[in-house]
């Protein structure tokens, strides 16, 4: 296995001289590595004072500004040194891609509280408690039927001897440090130069999900880094000079596999990758064209076995969200054109509002706003600048190149043609497609900015802060975009409800309490919060079609009537769904009557206060805002 | 220069010290060893490391460019412990620590004995050390020496205070609150209903608890101070009638406030 990477000329230049290769101090070369490191441990410690000092303040944006700008400040300073070695460069970027970990972690250091995590956080512990994969799940039931995180999870802490709840910290931490590394390695196969593969790492670090999502302990995550892994495979294959390329076959068999029993949508993604680099190999007659072939073949029924194996219960979900994505998407697209989705009630009424609930400051947003603009423009010029090149070179052999035109299409093209369905309600597919692009995004930004054969343009201390430039204000609106749907600190007071920053301690405890007390399985009636608090940390059945109905009716004949309809055993009622609106539109998910598309109105409070009047409740847990009403025997 | 010191590892020197610390994990993990100082980082290594090293060790054995070894060694462990997980549920094995530990101590000792003979067939260099070559490492000044010693040092004390930073801002206050239910009788516990006051406020405080019967007259009351994390558990007063269908309350007051501060039901 090697990649060429060209050795890099040195320079004469002054300003580099002294910053980089330090004539300075008599003539001694100054411990760049060592400043760097310096840097950016600084940099973690005041990121840490962040979380000290009262949340939302301008003191703890100016500490989480500062500590992450001294981190990555250091990390750019020797990762784009040319002097820098390949380990320094990588050493950096795994730290800085922990060191983005980080603000997820202390914003909910206790205890998990996203949905996405907690699902599988219960699937864990219960396959660890059982010893089996056939666990009764009580919320969500999909990670049973792609446990590949679940799986990773057990491997991870029962050899290292630790709690369960471990796994929800190390597996996305080993991902948020592989991830940046993987982009290297990646960019370094395709002959771009370190010092500008690190540059594509950092850029891969500005996907708008790297930052908070790829921080949670959910199967896309994995399924992300298990893309990257194929496509650093299959850019090696893709090389022209690859000495043998039996060993990276032998090698992407087990990481399709793994990918089709982690995640359903990274697994076609992968398939998707599989062909059209075949595509690609066989527009280009490459000679790996042929095993390209027989390896999306092989994805193919890797992804349909696994979806067999599961008999219907995968099938059936993976076949409904497929063919509702289809449908909502067609729909979105008819109601855009005939401008019905902005009327009241309309499609637009469901889009998940920009900073809804969001204390960030106004200039943090400028940046979010900023964010699309500048990578389209980049985008654009990057693919006009390849165009260009390919166009010189028309009618001579591109094979060299399949690596850059695959991922022109899986990167530019791709993320260009998505863009536009963040207006729609389908914005959620173009959100989540966005990391699996973002490679080939990170790849044409350098070829924006320094051309196809990077490493023949000369390098101009101004093209170097031209990159810095691109990237810096590129990373903050990452962040700033995919920026913690909890609220980036962590507060006393909630800023919208029934959303996982409603997972707080009071919950956390009622929903153990009642495990603890009454026992597992019974329905449990709640809003969103409550649902995944009381499915996760309770292990009760929370999932009730329609339960916003229950809440709604302002008499408690109506109450009753659906207690007694849906054989509920308990209702929790959390009053904070009086005093705020809720995190993600609605307060009790589908069916709502409180706001079919999104509630725009609190819970009004005699609607929770009639549990009071219900004799067929009997109110046993009241700990402030959780309250928690038993079903009993009417007399 | 010491002869010791000149020496740089050969070509088996990182698989072998990738089977040594493998051998010592998975003994660790075998023997459910209470040291997780030891056991944790041993066993993750273990987990995220070595059966991903080992497996890129037998496929490319004589490469010199470590680039993509370092980057695919821990991705390629987690895709080995996924598909390891995966095997040992479709043979009906139980998910054990230990089980999981031998089977990717397993792969990686396969890993490094298939490497370790590729690289002995391919005729290429296997010793675990190698002399540096001459004028590879010129004397350091003893000036140059003292500025890296301080730079590490300055760095190693960074990277402590950040580690403390961090686990300080970890140490997050919680939400404050103060717990009243009522725990149902229960066959191996409290022959009938108890109730329960847990207080999680972080601060001493003074409750006043009231059981009022239907006709709302106090059958049963308490008061005191519970500190942090401490619960009162009272059973609910024997004299309670509530055959005829009615319902009591229970009232927990804080201080000498007179609106209840939390409120169960006796049914």
């Amino acid at each position: 296995m090697s990649v060429h990477v060209p050795t890099e000329q040195r320079r004469t230049a002054l300003l580099e001289g002294l910053a980089f290769r330090g004539e300075w101090l008599r003539g001694r070369r100054p411990p760049l590595f060592s400043v760097s490191l310096a840097l950016l441990f600084l940099g973690l410690g005041v990121l840490a004072r962040a979380y000290l000092v009262e949340a939302n303040t301008p003191a703890a944006y100016a500490w989480f500004w500062a500590g992450l700008g001294l981190s990555v400040g250091g990390a750019i300073m020797s990762g784009l040194a040319p002097a820098s070695a390949t380990g320094q460069r990588l050493a950096l970027l795994a730290l800085l891609g922990g060191a983005l970990y980080l603000p997820t972690f202390l914003r909910s250091p206790v205890y998990p509280i996203f949905a996405d995590e907690l699902y599988h956080y219960q699937a864990l512990t219960l396959m660890r408690e059982q010893g089996a994969r056939e666990v009764n799940l009580t919320f969500f039931t999909i990670p049973r039927d792609y446990p590949g995180l679940a799986l990773l999870g057990l491997h991870v802490v029962s050899i290292a001897g630790l709690p369960s709840d471990w796994a929800v910290r190390l597996v996305p931490l080993l991902v948020h440090v592989t991830m940046p590394v993987l982009a290297y390695a990646a960019l370094a196969a395709l002959r771009v130069p370190e010092r500008l593969a690190f540059l594509g790492g950092l850029l891969y670090m500005a996907n708008r999900s790297f930052f908070f999502f790829h921080s949670v302990f959910s199967y896309e995550t994995l399924g992300t880094l298990l893309f990257l892994v194929l496509a650093l495979l299959s850019l090696n294959l893709l090389r022209k000079e690859t000495p043998s390329a039996w060993p990276f076959h032998l090698l992407l068999l087990p990481v399709i596999a793994a990918v089709s029993i982690t995640h359903h949508f990274s697994s076609l993604i992968s398939l998707a990758w599989l062909l059209g680099c075949a595509a690609v190999t066989w527009a280009l007659r490459h000679e790996q064209r042929r095993l390209f072939g027989a390896l999306a073949l092989v994805a193919a029924v890797f992804g349909l076995a696994w979806l067999a194996f599961q008999s219907d219960r995968g099938i059936q979900y993976v076949v409904l969200t497929i063919t509702n994505r289809a449908a909502a998407f067609f729909n979105g697209l008819q109601a855009a054109l005939s401008g019905s989705a902005a009327l009241p009630g309309g499609d637009a009424w469901r889009l998940r509002p920009l900073f809804a609930h969001s204390p960030l400051p106004l200039a943090e947003r400028f940046f979010a706003y900023l964010y699309p603009g500048l990578i389209a423009a980049l985008m654009l010029a990057g693919l006009a600048r390849a165009a260009r090149f390919f166009w010189a070179r028309r009618g001579q052999d591109l094979a060299p190149y399949a690596g850059v035109i695959v991922l022109g299409v899986f990167g530019p093209i791709l993320w260009l043609l998505s863009t536009p369905l963040v207006l729609t309600v389908n914005q959620d597919a173009a959100y989540r497609s966005w990391p699996f692009l973002f490679l080939g995004v990170a790849l044409y930004v350098i070829i924006a900015l320094y051309g196809v054969e990077a490493e023949a343009r000369p390098r101009r201390v101004p093209m170097r802060l031209a990159a810095v430039g691109i990237a810096i204000p590129l990373l903050i609106g990452g962040i700033v975009l995919g920026d913690n749907q909890a609220g980036r600190f962590h507060t006393s007071q909630i800023f919208a409800a029934s959303g996982p920053e409603a997972v707080t301690d009071d919950l956390v405890a009622a929903a153990r309490w009642l495990e603890a007390h009454y026992g597992p399985h019974h329905r449990v009636a709640g809003d969103r919060a409550s649902q995944v608090a009381f499915g996760a940390f309770g292990n009760q059945r929370t999932r009730i079609w329609g339960v916003g109905h229950l809440y709604y009716y302002a008499d408690p004949g109506g109450a009753i009537w659906f207690l007694n309809e849906h054989q509920i055993d308990f209702v929790s009622v959390d009053r904070r769904v009086s005093r705020a609106l809720p995190r993600y539109t609605t307060y009790f998910g589908d069916a709502d009557p409180f706001g079919q598309q999104r509630s725009l109105q609190p819970v009004p409070v005699e609607r929770l206060e009639k549990f009071d009047r219900i004799r067929d409740l009997q109110r046993i847990y009241d700990n402030g805002d959780i309250i928690l009403y038993r079903k009993v025997a009417t007399r | 220069m010491n002869t010791f010191l000149a020496r740089r590892p050969g070509p088996l020197f990182g698989p072998t010290l990738v089977g040594l610390i493998a051998t010592l994990a998975l003994l660790l993990a075998a023997g459910n060893v209470p040291a997780p100082a030891l056991r944790a980082p041993l066993g993750l290594l273990l987990a995220c490391f070595a059966p991903g090293y080992a497996v890129l060790f037998a496929l490319f054995p004589r490469e010199a460019d470590r680039l993509q070894q370092v980057a695919l060694s821990v991705p390629l462990s987690l895709v080995l412990g996924i598909l390891l997980g995966a095997g040992m549920d479709l043979a009906a094995l139980p998910f054990s620590g230990v089980l999981f530990a031998a089977l990717s101590w397993g792969l990686t000792m396969v890993g490094l004995a298939i490497g370790a003979w590729r690289l002995e067939r391919s005729g290429g260099p296997r010793a675990f050390f190698r002399q540096a070559s001459e004028g590879a490492a010129p004397p350091r000044q003893a000036i140059h020496l003292l500025s890296e010693t301080l730079a590490a040092l300055l760095v190693v004390a960074l990277a402590g205070w950040a580690g403390y930073s961090l686990y300080q801002a970890s140490q997050v206050e919680t939400k404050p609150f103060t717990t009243l239910a009522v725990e149902p009788a229960s066959a191996g516990g409290a022959a009938q209903q108890v109730i329960v006051i847990a207080n999680h406020e972080h601060t001493p405080m003074a409750y006043r608890l009231e059981v009022r019967g239907p006709d709302d007259a106090v059958i049963g009351a308490w008061s005191g101070i519970l500190t942090p994390g401490q619960t009162y558990r009272m059973p609910v007063p024997a004299r309670l009638d509530l055959e005829a269908g009615g319902r009591a309350r229970v009232l927990l007051f804080r201080d000498q406030e007179s609106e209840p501060y939390r409120t169960v039901h006796l049914t």
